[in-house]
């Protein structure tokens, strides 16, 4: 294999060679995409519509991206492996994670940040609705604030799954039981950090008047749809992959819950 | 079609500066002044154009079909002698499954989404182009890359001998230990990306473009079809992807998805792909019902297809059921009795809408004039090849039968026929009916009867024999066989030779009408063909800038911009 051979010294060159290279293909596009929309004036209603609709269809693939690993989850709890041969979830051995503590606290993190960057999504539609130059800037003041409120607490959530992955008693190899878990919440933090990137950009945008009058804001829109998605995504998680478990340290099964 | 006479300046496309065979090149020659490097870049590598896309797609796709079919004559060269003609196993194993992820993900989907896809639904919907036209051209040029990543699977560490469904643990790091399969991998994640980028295009272009007047039930056929296809696309793919993610974790991050020693479960594996992988053939037939609509209705000389409504709710339930029959590959499993009898049921209830659309095919041939062009040739071999094949799918169906007939010839001779028969026919009809939409000039008609004649003589001969095969016990993926089953085998093979040669007809014939430049006078379509509509073939660089005003007449009301009013006349 390429990695144990010779040429093994070129795989990190190579590897960050091609990552820059799709690092700047990724950033000229949507460079591409805030010029002609905010400098060139060229996305109609019509056009922004169909660019709102198309980001909703491409987080409905996403959904199903995690719907195939929820389907792992369930086929190794439920399934005929955990109910016929071992009959417990967690797997004997697997010690799953209290859900009341640092979970939680992540659920509360997500569904707050959530709250705050539907509240600076208002903030801009009033700002690049008004007229007025003075209100106009409070409004842009106040999106700016509620945004970097909801970016930080995404940041925390993160920094505190990190704290998480590192204290937890078992790995990604530790069974059918680690691979799901670390898989699921390690896409959905990825996710996570896709989008904070996402609401870090409007967050400049808006604070360089992209958003400002009468300019519709379908970056802003965007970035909070996805992550309203990445919220949902973690009440899912929580629900089913640390509640669930945890009530099952006893060993009793699903619809004993 | 009426042609006129070849001539070195193009005949009918007045609008064109350029007297070579090329379409107006829009705005690059504009930008620098004259053809350049510049401007071919910026034509065809930087392209917004759904048409050029479309002619990208084309040329890829055909140029793909081919090295399928190459593969495909590898694998009926081994079987047709009993004993080994290639010493090594593994490049039999690499040859089909190479024949298989090519012939679906570079023949079949390029050029029934991205190439009639392209070029037709803005034509037919009446629209500037699609969506989204820079994504459309990243669609494009993700094919490549994906076709690169697969080809180079072939080169390294032995190849991926899985076949096309990659189970675990053939394809896991204990039988599979070189970087071969990840090749695989990469290559489908890539082509998944390019697929649902494309898909999310065409559904929002079918839904959310159409003017005021244009009702999604006005929709022609194939801009239905593409729609439900796009949104199929968009559900199941990511299941794909989902799963081909848990397959490269587990072998190299040491997950244990698969591993029973894990408590994983290889049966997982085959549970996520197959709930992508059904939806995938119905993704592969839909655009052929789309194209065998249109070019039915064209070739019976009739304004309207026979109960089109019908026929769009017919596509839809197709389109829903798909995702709820998975299990049907999956009857040797293991899987519960229950489980069984359920999918063998919802899979029955499949065969009614496609039913509704035979039927209503028929009866839109029914009482019409119908034309002596090749396309109908093609129309009326996937109409009865098609339903052949559909009546085998529903012997397999059935869980019991399944169990002698899973893994067998059997299946594969189902799936030939309604893809290499039903899918390939149909894009054949297609590609027949608009060729000279797309180019300008038109194929030899009595050489275009002749090879159909051949390919179709080709295909039979090398699919039907394997019914016999299968059901006689041979299984699939085998590298040898018993020699009571050398017959059939020895009969199948020929079969394929003849299909190659027609083949070679087919090039033969497209290079020929390239160079005799028979340019399209008068179309001969009726009306409610709206991709006809235009003064000169091929059809300009650029369509109109917006969607047409259009206005409608619906009872005692009319519709203006959509808008929907009691009509009242004025002055009385």
């Amino acid at each position: 294999m390429f990695f144990h051979s010779e040429m093994s010294d070129m795989v990190p060159l190579l590897m960050g060679l091609s990552f820059l290279t799709l690092l700047h293909g990724v950033v000229r596009w949507w460079m591409d995409m805030v010029f002609e929309s905010t400098f060139k004036g060229q996305y109609t209603s019509f056009v922004i519509l169909n660019i709102r609709w198309g980001f909703k269809l491409f987080v409905l693939s996403e959904v199903f991206f995690f719907f195939s690993f929820f389907w792992a989850w369930f086929y190794a709890g439920i399934g005929e492996i955990s109910v016929k041969l071992m009959g417990k979830w967690p797997p004997v051995g697997v010690k799953a994670i209290y859900p009341w503590r640092i979970p939680f606290l992540n659920l509360l993190l997500l569904v707050t940040s959530g709250a705050f960057s539907q509240s600076s999504k208002w903030a801009v539609k009033c700002h690049s609705k008004e007229l007025d130059v003075k209100m106009g800037r409070y409004y842009q003041l106040a999106a700016l604030g509620l945004l970097l409120v909801s970016i930080i607490l995404g940041t925390l959530f993160l920094y505190v799954q990190s704290q998480e992955y590192y204290w937890c008693s078992y790995s990604i190899s530790d069974g059918v039981f680690g691979c799901s878990f670390y898989m699921l919440t390690g896409f959905h933090g990825m996710h996570v950090m896709a989008g904070l990137i996402f609401l870090v950009v409007c967050w400049f945008r808006i604070l360089l008047f992209h958003f400002s009058y009468r300019h519709t804001c379908v970056g802003l829109l965007n970035a909070v749809y996805y992550w309203h998605f990445v919220d949902i995504i973690w009440i899912f998680l929580y629900f089913l992959v640390y509640l669930w478990p945890h009530k099952l340290l006893t060993g009793t099964w699903l619809w004993t819950f | 079609m009426i042609y006129g006479v070849g001539v070195k300046n193009k005949l009918v496309n007045l609008n064109s500066k350029i007297s070579s065979f090329s379409v107006d090149a829009g705005t690059s020659y504009l930008r620098t002044g004259g053809p350049s490097f510049k401007s071919w870049v910026h034509r065809w590598l930087f392209s917004t154009n759904h048409k050029d896309i479309g002619t990208l797609y084309f040329i890829f796709s055909i140029w793909a079909g081919l090295m399928g079919t190459a593969f495909s004559v590898i694998i009926r060269m081994e079987l047709a002698m009993p004993g080994k003609m290639l010493d090594d196993g593994q490049l039999y194993n690499l040859v089909v499954t190479a024949h298989g992820l090519v012939m679906i993900f570079f023949l079949v989907m390029p050029m029934m989404i991205g190439g009639f896809g392209n070029w037709l639904i803005p034509l037919m919907l009446k629209m500037p182009d699609m969506a989204f036209p820079r994504m459309n051209n990243l669609s494009f040029w993700l094919l490549p890359v994906s076709m690169l990543l697969l080809l180079g699977s072939a080169y390294v560490d032995g190849g991926a001998g899985t076949g096309w469904t990659v189970y675990p643990p053939l394809s896991s790091i204990g039988f599979h230990s070189g970087c071969a399969v990840d090749y695989v991998i990469f290559s489908l994640h890539v082509g998944g990306v390019s697929s649902i980028l494309a898909s999310i295009n065409f559904v929002i272009t079918t839904s959310l473009m159409r003017t005021g007047v244009m009702l999604i039930l006005r929709s022609s056929m194939l801009a239905w079809c593409l729609g439900v296809t796009g949104f199929l696309l968009i559900v199941a793919m990511p299941v794909l992807a989902g799963g081909l993610t848990m397959l490269l974790s587990d072998r190299h991050f040491n997950t244990t998805f698969f591993d029973p020693m894990g408590l994983g479960d290889p049966i997982l594996f085959i549970h996520l792909f197959w709930f992508f992988g059904h939806p995938e053939v119905y993704i592969l037939i839909l655009p052929a019902f789309g194209i065998i609509s249109h070019v039915v209705k064209a070739g019976s000389s009739k304004l309207e297809l026979f109960g089109k409504v019908p026929m769009l709710h017919a596509v839809t339930s197709i389109g829903f059921l798909g995702f709820i029959v998975w299990g049907h590959h999956m009857f040797t499993v293991g899987m519960n009795v229950d489980s069984r009898a359920y999918f063998s049921t919802v899979t029955f209830i499949i065969a009614i809408p496609t039913g509704v659309k035979v039927f209503s095919w028929i009866a839109t041939l029914a009482g019409g004039y119908i034309k002596n062009w090749p396309m109908m040739y093609w129309a009326g071999g996937f109409l009865f090849l098609f339903t052949l094949g559909g009546l085998t799918g529903i012997i397999l169906a059935s869980a019991s039968l399944d169990v002698v007939l899973h893994d067998t010839y059997y299946v594969v001779a189902h799936f030939h026929y309604v893809l290499s028969m039903g899918a390939v026919f149909a894009m054949f009809a297609g590609f027949h009916f608009w060729y000279p939409l797309l180019t300008g000039v038109g194929m030899n008609p009595l050489w275009s009867k002749s090879q159909f004649f051949s390919m179709f003589l080709g295909v039979n001969s090398t699919f039907f024999p394997q019914h016999f095969l299968g059901m006689s016990g041979m299984p699939r993926r085998v590298q040898d066989y018993p020699d009571t089953m050398h017959g059939f085998n020895m009969f199948s093979s020929w079969g394929s030779t003849l299909s190659l040669v027609s083949l070679f007809l087919f090039l033969f014939i497209l290079w020929e009408s390239m160079l005799s430049k028979r340019c399209l006078i008068f179309p001969m379509v009726r009306c409610s063909e709206s991709e006809w509509g235009a003064r000169g073939f091929p059809r300009k660089f650029h369509n109109e800038s917006q969607n047409p005003y259009g206005m409608s007449f619906e009872g005692k009301n009319f519709r203006r911009w959509g808008v929907l009013k009691p009509y009242k006349a004025k002055g009385h």
